[in-house]
């Protein structure tokens, strides 16, 4: 009767996945408003302005709803801040004037056919457990002609550099899915009928203990993915410029991929 | 939520239209603005909470039974 999801129906592990997701930023909720990663950097204004010309945005997982405000500042009629965690959304619209909230699943999305002409995901799609079905309903949403600006934390091209970010990834929080590679993303994209009109690298540098805090990784989980930054082989160290000082990780870097893409008529 | 947003939302599960029961206006805004009410899917009939004035779309299995 339900579930018209076109790459195989969700099933239970998924859906265990996506409510832990949802849980773990109903606790992490007033920390990413606080958190310097999530509310600056130049990745933000390039998505907002991306999606400058269009008139009515989706934010997925829109987390405190900092991406939701970029884009309503930039003159948007309607800007929707969508997060599967309920909590989330409340806390972008307390913080935010100006936007309309819906708890929403990523993956099952509850909007009709072509409603927007821009929709924005950043840093959050490493936590859906079905891309390829996500990346669909998107291009469902979008009109045609319509704006896709998408951020997401990816894994270097690499195979055993990837494994190792998720690695360190998943230690500290566990539901963290994956990093997919960029290439990866862009397949996934022009499958579901997209043109790649712009793609853009680039690193993200963060504080060790407050990156660490975010997802409040404390005890052992915290000490491994510690020792596994330190310990990290040298190709690692130089890809993610992690920085020991006094036997203790100071900072490291995630590599981030900025993609504008078009859904095609 | 505004009442226009009603117009773009459809069941996350066979996206068919919705159909607004119980609603309970917020009479000091400008702009029609529902503070609760229920969201039914006028093919399957399934069922999602406007709580707060925020609409809870997500599919029964993984709606919490309360919210945190």
């Amino acid at each position: 009767m339900h579930d018209d999801a076109e790459d195989g129906p969700s099933d239970g592990p998924d859906d265990e996945q996506k409510r832990a997701v949802a849980a773990a930023f109903d606790d992490a909720a007033a920390h990413y408003l606080e958190s310097d990663a999530h509310r600056q950097g130049g990745d933000l204004e390039q998505l907002a302005d991306w999606c400058a010309d269009a008139t009515r945005a989706l934010d997925v997982a829109t987390g405190a709803g900092h991406t939701a405000d970029a884009i309503a500042d930039r003159g948007l009629d309607t800007v929707i801040a969508a997060d599967a965690a309920p909590s989330m959304v409340a806390t972008a619209l307390e913080a935010y004037d100006g936007l309309e909230g819906v708890i929403v699943d990523a993956e099952r999305l509850p909007f009709a056919p072509g409603t927007f002409d821009a929709v924005t995901c950043r840093i959050a799609a490493h936590h859906f457990p079905d891309p390829v079905t996500y990346v669909s309903e998107v291009a469902r949403v979008l009109e045609p002609g319509g704006t896709f600006a998408f951020e997401d934390s990816v894994a270097p091209a690499d195979e055993s550099l990837g494994t190792f970010i998720n690695r360190v990834e998943r230690l500290r929080d566990p539901t963290h899915v994956e990093c997919y590679t960029t290439g990866q993303w862009l397949e996934w994209l022009r499958e579901a009928g997209f043109e790649i009109e712009a793609t853009k690298r680039m690193k993200k540098h963060l504080d060790f203990e407050d990156w660490a805090d975010g997802q409040s990784c404390t005890g052992e989980p915290r000490r491994e993915v510690e020792r596994l930054l330190r310990e990290a082989s040298p190709d690692a160290k130089a890809a993610f410029d992690i920085e020991v000082v006094d036997g203790r990780v100071e900072s490291f870097a995630t590599h981030k991929c900025l993609i504008r893409a078009r859904r095609l008529e | 939520m505004k009442e226009s947003l009603l117009e773009i939302l459809c069941c996350p599960l066979d996206k068919n239209d919705l159909e607004l029961e119980d609603a309970e206006y917020d009479d000091s805004s400008e702009d029609s603005e529902i503070l609760s009410g229920t969201l039914v899917c006028t093919a399957c009939g399934e069922r999602y909470p406007i709580e707060d004035g925020i609409p809870n779309l997500l599919p029964p299995d993984m709606r919490e039974e309360s919210p945190a």
